[in-house]
């Protein structure tokens, strides 16, 4: 059982600068990896987009264009700390479509690729794991949200 | 409170611009890149390939509802569920037989004799949507060299004009 220094010592651990600063960058450059495979390959990106049977599909080819470009840009601000606020809010926006899509095709019993960083359809399956990963990053993103929200309040306030 | 007025306000104004941005570059780059995707008209590859294939007329054809309820009553007639098996058992066509397209390999060789026997081969899938069928149709036709027909309007259209079983 861990003790009332444990405690402390794994909170200061958590809320602090340092850390806050890793896991953004860190979720930055996961969105930004995502990103590279689905910019060169849009049309292979959209049949993976395609197979969760859940966007239409005369919009099929708009989301597969659009989408990692938006995960580019906000890889992008959140390694670079531009507009990380608004990035985080929005990247976990999406990590949550994303979660729902996994639920949607566990339910359907559909054994697909999740299309998470690769389009080749030899990646990672769309489950379990893929929903825990982005759970995690939500809640990484949400440590570096609310730390640097916490940053500011007391900047503003002295 | 956690949020201020005015922290939210520049939270939305700073995301949308954020989409925004990602949009309009990756709108930008399809349109100038040599190999851009045509924004409003995706295409299935089972699609693209039986229509680039020649084999729609003879090999592999599409039936509407109408004719897949008159095959249903058909005696003869083999209907092939190319449904995943958790949407099969949630209801199909009376007597159809579930050969999900991602066990093809799996499932279909045991069923080859009945299938050759059979008058007429239906498959069907989910809805106009979905690509299993097609892609069954297909590969059951690489497996039993004879034509198959493809029901296109799938579960969604036959289920409230035709009896369902579960």
């Amino acid at each position: 059982m861990m003790g009332a220094s444990g405690g402390n010592i794994l909170r200061r651990i958590l809320w602090n600068r340092v850390t806050a600063l890793v896991f953004r960058m860190f979720v930055g450059a996961v969105f930004v990896y995502a990103s590279m495979d689905k910019i060169v390959h849009p049309g292979q990106f959209a049949q993976m987009v395609n197979n969760y049977r859940i966007v239409p599909h005369v919009l099929i080819n708009l989301f597969a264009v659009i989408l990692p470009w938006i995960e580019l840009i906000l890889g992008l601000c959140l390694i670079l700390g531009v507009f990380s606020d608004a990035a985080s809010v929005v990247t976990a926006g999406l990590l949550l479509v994303f979660i729902t899509a996994s639920i949607v095709a566990l339910t359907r019993g559909l054994d697909i690729s999740c299309g998470c960083f690769s389009t080749s359809g030899e990646g990672a399956r769309a489950g379990w794991d893929v929903i825990i990963r982005n759970v995690i990053l939500i809640a990484m993103l949400a440590q570096s949200f609310f730390f640097d929200l916490g940053r500011r309040r007391l900047r503003a306030g002295a | 409170m956690l949020f201020r007025k005015g922290d939210v306000k520049r939270l939305i104004v700073r995301s949308v611009l954020l989409v925004v941005l990602g949009s309009a570059v990756g709108l930008v780059v399809n349109a100038v890149r040599t190999r851009g995707v045509d924004l409003f008209s995706y295409q299935p590859p089972s699609k693209q390939t039986i229509a680039n294939s020649g084999r729609q007329t003879d090999a592999i054809s599409q039936i509407d509802l109408m004719t897949a309820l008159r095959l249903q009553k058909t005696p003869g007639v083999v209907f092939v569920d190319a449904r995943p098996k958790v949407e099969f058992e949630t209801g199909h066509i009376p007597g159809a037989i579930n050969i999900p397209a991602k066990t093809f390999e799996d499932v279909a060789p045991g069923l080859k004799e009945s299938l050759v026997k059979a008058d007429k081969v239906v498959t069907y899938c989910s809805d106009v949507e979905c690509d299993e069928a097609l892609e069954v149709a297909e590969m059951l036709h690489d497996l039993l060299n004879r034509p198959i027909l493809v029901f296109t309007g799938g579960m969604r259209e036959y289920q409230n004009k035709g009896p369902v079983e579960k």
